[in-house]
């Protein structure tokens, strides 16, 4: 008797979450093709086409072939760029959340800030570089007038666009936007009376950001850096419009192995993008838990 | 309200150069502007 019990309790949610669900599942039938056209087909013939050759022969040499040198130096490029612009944009992003929405500016520049945050995270690709070659090229806006007034050339000093460090630049512009949207409302979840119970018992600004503030927002900071990076990580157009292939990224690598004339392997393609997607399944899985743990703190 | 500090200012005047000064090199640099 008591096992039945048991056992009713252990399906008795089972039942309540079927219940729930009832017929409204039909309602999401007539989209489902968008999904599986844009989502789980592409990956699908990714996964297959990983594990085949170009005569479509069962194979796993792409797979083994993901070892080569030049390969790794890409997916380790990759994610240096990545780690760079995810830190260095997450760093830069929660500093102007903190200040359009803890800072005590006018509404207007909150405002602004997100309305134009929405539109420079998706800035990207030939007009994000060509915007920071005219920006940051060797006769670019920034250099011509550092030269011209300062006396200063950033290209003798070492700075060049078209590097490791220039493409960081071009990519923060997308990267800290995107850190700001989503920071923003984290910061505005903060309660007031957090900070009041902190003063109560005599903590300083500093002591309360660092005791109450910083320790509830950390997952949520650590969570976005880690769909920056992902965001990224997953970049071709700038790199390529800016570099022009100098610098050999993943993404870039795949373009070459799919389009390319010199490199041209698909199936070797499909298994780079297979890394990248494992790669970017983690740091999604991490975002999630992450956010998770912040969450119930921040209703 | 609570007063705006020097800290959040400067983030903001950052951030909109950040913003802007590509933009504003990109129409400097259109051959239309030039015109």
């Amino acid at each position: 008797m008591t096992q039945l019990v048991r056992v009713e309790e252990r399906t008795a949610p089972l039942r309540f979450a079927l219940r729930d669900w009832g017929w409204s599942w039909l309602g999401v039938v007539p989209f489902s093709p968008l999904p599986i056209a844009l989502l789980i087909w592409p990956c699908f013939s990714l996964v297959v086409g990983s594990f085949q050759d170009q005569q479509g022969h069962w194979t796993l040499v792409n797979i083994f072939d993901l070892s080569q040198p030049f390969i790794l130096q890409a997916y380790w490029l990759s994610i240096r760029i990545s780690l760079v612009t995810a830190v260095g944009g997450g760093i830069f992003g929660f500093l102007l959340a903190y200040a359009i929405t803890q800072g005590g500016l006018p509404g207007f520049v909150r405002s602004g800030f997100l309305s134009f945050g929405g539109v420079a995270s998706n800035f990207a690709g030939v007009p994000l570089a060509l915007a920071f070659i005219a920006t940051l090229g060797r006769t670019g806006l920034v250099t011509a007038g550092l030269k011209s007034i300062f006396g200063i050339n950033l290209y003798d000093h070492g700075f060049n666009l078209y590097t490791f460090w220039g493409l960081s630049l071009t990519y923060l512009y997308f990267q800290f936007p995107l850190m700001l949207l989503i920071m923003a409302p984290a910061l505005d979840g903060l309660k007031r009376e957090w900070r009041e119970a902190a003063e109560n018992l005599g903590a300083t600004p500093g002591e309360y950001w660092r005791y109450v503030a910083l320790p509830i927002l950390m997952p949520s900071i650590l969570g976005t850096m880690v769909l920056l990076f992902g965001n990224a990580f997953g970049a071709q157009a700038t790199a390529f419009a800016l570099t022009g292939g100098s610098l050999n990224l993943t993404t870039i690598l795949i373009g070459q192995q799919i389009t390319g004339d010199v490199l041209h392997n698909p199936n070797l393609g499909y298994a780079l993008a297979l890394g990248m997607v494992v790669i970017m399944a983690l740091s999604i899985g991490l975002y999630s838990l992450l956010q998770r743990m912040t969450g119930r703190w921040l209703r | 309200m609570k007063k705006p500090s020097f800290w959040a200012w400067l983030w903001v005047g950052l951030g909109v150069l950040y913003f802007l000064v590509p933009l504003y090199a990109t129409l400097d640099f259109s051959p239309t502007s030039q015109a």
